[in-house]
């Protein structure tokens, strides 16, 4: 009974690997026929390939299937009805909740759900909860504006239904946050990583306030990676006196994966609900062994008004070891790795940002902010990183610099510019930062 | 749940459903039930993807 009460649904989040595979498959050829009959976008793109859903029996057949890409959602939402266009399955008047991507490359799509999507949403945010500790002994707070971006909405509906009580934290600024927290004695909150280090500094600087003696007991990351990157976490945890956990999920895919309370170092795919295939970055060949990178091509198994079919995130992960928690769904070790378009060749060198995150947050002498550019300097690649010192080692900056610059380079095997700029100067973001710039034209 | 008590329990889930499907039939008309029995529908939905679909799905695989 104790071991049932450890994990939201025993049946799926320890179900035999075999077993798991096997109700993958028949629920992965259920989505495919759902799309096909019910969407002109997946008919479509099925035809030109010449697949129809009957023929996909085995894993060999699914890897057949074309991907699906943003600008496939965006073409098919510009027909009609307005706004999901062709890629909505459902009759557009049993649509009951939108909301769109952040458009930050390029054109939003637009996401349809049903009340019963919704609540499809909900369940998979009760995995993620549940998993980190989240109970109805919980109070939590809920730092987020009510808008059109789907960011902790299904967080909060998940938190009412495991029956914690909800503190709504919108409209607030920062300071206003922290008092109300405060006030209540909220034990957990949830937030992007960069929000979190941000509030842990507004509480000390702004308000003399100690954020390790609010008494949160837990804080749910979501929308950066940082989470999963040691060094952030640890800042994160050391800051707050609280157990940081880690959760990936997307606008167009749904919540789709979670870190647990054994913290593996990584995140659990919720392969109940999704399945995730590890494609090799330069052959598209299946990724299976642990610890070798690959591009995440993703299926919401469940999803109906506008489906997610072996959808190319264009994220970039590596499987992990299993977990000692029990639970037999997959890690991703270190969560998201970065994007294909963000890790980029510079000088000929494979760059990937996430990197020099891990790299600035390990350096106590450092704050929390950096911003890394690449540029072009004539013809060749140039890449600066302007970080922050934190006040009391202004004395030090020619030795924090120089450990900087050899971390850097060891790192990385790339040379840097460094910009040491004084503390509170760089952005600070409330949501998802934007600390990486690649300004080269031809890129 | 242990193994023995799982097909009593999907007995259960589709059954609910099945009654919610007949209650939406018969007073359907009134917007109170109808739109309750959408979100309870919804409800049942989950415990089918939980629960019921593990059988059955599983079950046509092994058929
Ligand atoms: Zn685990």
């Amino acid at each position: 009974m104790e071991h049932d009460r450890l994990y939201w649904n025993p049946l799926l989040e320890t179900m035999p690997r075999e077993k798991l595979r096997d109700l993958q498959l028949a629920k992965f050829q259920r989505i495919l026929r759902w799309a096909w009959a019910n969407s002109p976008l997946y008919r479509r793109l099925y035809d030109a390939a010449g697949l129809v859903p009957d023929d996909i029996r085995t894993w060999d057949d699914v890897r057949r299937i074309p991907t699906l890409e943003k600008e496939h959602y965006r073409s098919a939402q510009a027909k009609d009805p307005w706004p999901y266009g062709e890629s909505l399955c459902v009759p557009i008047e049993e649509v009951t909740n939108y909301h769109q991507t952040s458009g930050t490359t390029g054109q939003p799509v637009y996401q349809p759900d049903t009340w019963r999507d919704w609540e499809w949403w909900t369940e998979c945010w009760c995995y993620i909860m549940w998993a980190m500790g989240f109970r109805n002994t919980d109070r939590v707070f809920v730092p987020f504006g009510y808008n059109v971006f789907v960011a902790y909405w299904a967080g909060h509906y998940a938190a009412e239904k495991l029956g914690c009580e909800v503190v709504p934290g919108g409209v607030l600024n920062t300071a206003e946050r922290l008092l109300k927290m405060k006030e209540l004695q909220v034990t957990a909150f949830m937030a992007t990583p960069t929000y979190v280090l941000g509030m842990a500094e507004t509480a000390r600087e702004k308000l003399g306030l100690d954020p390790r003696g609010m008494g949160i007991r837990r804080i749910l990351c979501a929308g950066e990676p940082g989470a999963s990157v040691p060094s952030t976490k640890r800042r994160m945890e050391e800051a707050w006196g609280a157990d940081v956990y880690d959760h990936i999920g997307a606008t167009e895919i749904g919540g789709w994966a979670y870190e647990c309370t054994h913290k593996p170092g990584g995140t659990h795919v919720n392969e109940g609900m999704f399945l995730v295939e590890l494609v090799d970055l330069e052959t598209g060949a299946p990724v299976e062994e642990p610890g070798r990178l690959g591009r995440i091509v993703i299926t919401a198994l469940d999803r109906l008004a506008q489906p997610c079919v072996r959808f190319d995130s264009k994220d970039v992960a590596m499987w992990a070891d299993d977990c000692t928690c029990g639970r037999t769904f997959r890690v991703l070790k270190g969560g998201i790795h970065g994007r294909t378009d963000h890790i980029t060749k510079v000088k000929g060198v494979l760059f990937s940002p996430v990197s020099v995150e891990e790299l600035v947050r390990e350096m106590p002498e450092l704050g929390d902010e950096f911003e890394l550019i690449v540029q072009k300097n004539g013809d060749i690649d140039e890449v600066t990183l302007k970080v922050e010192l934190q006040p009391h080692c202004c004395a030090r900056e020619a030795d924090v610099r120089e450990k900087l610059a050899r971390e850097f380079r060891m790192k990385t095997n790339l040379n840097c510019r460094l910009e040491f700029h004084p503390f509170g100067r760089l952005p600070r973001y409330e949501v998802k930062a934007k600390r990486f710039k690649d300004l080269r034209q031809d890129h | 749940m242990t193994r023995s008590d799982d097909a009593p329990v999907v007995e259960i889930i589709l059954r609910i459903k099945e009654e919610i499907l007949k209650l939406r039939k018969t007073a359907g008309h009134l917007p109170c039930v109808d739109r309750n029995c959408e979100r309870l529908l919804a409800g049942v939905a989950m415990l089918e993807l939980d629960i019921v679909d593990v059988y059955t799905l599983l079950q046509d695989k092994s058929a």
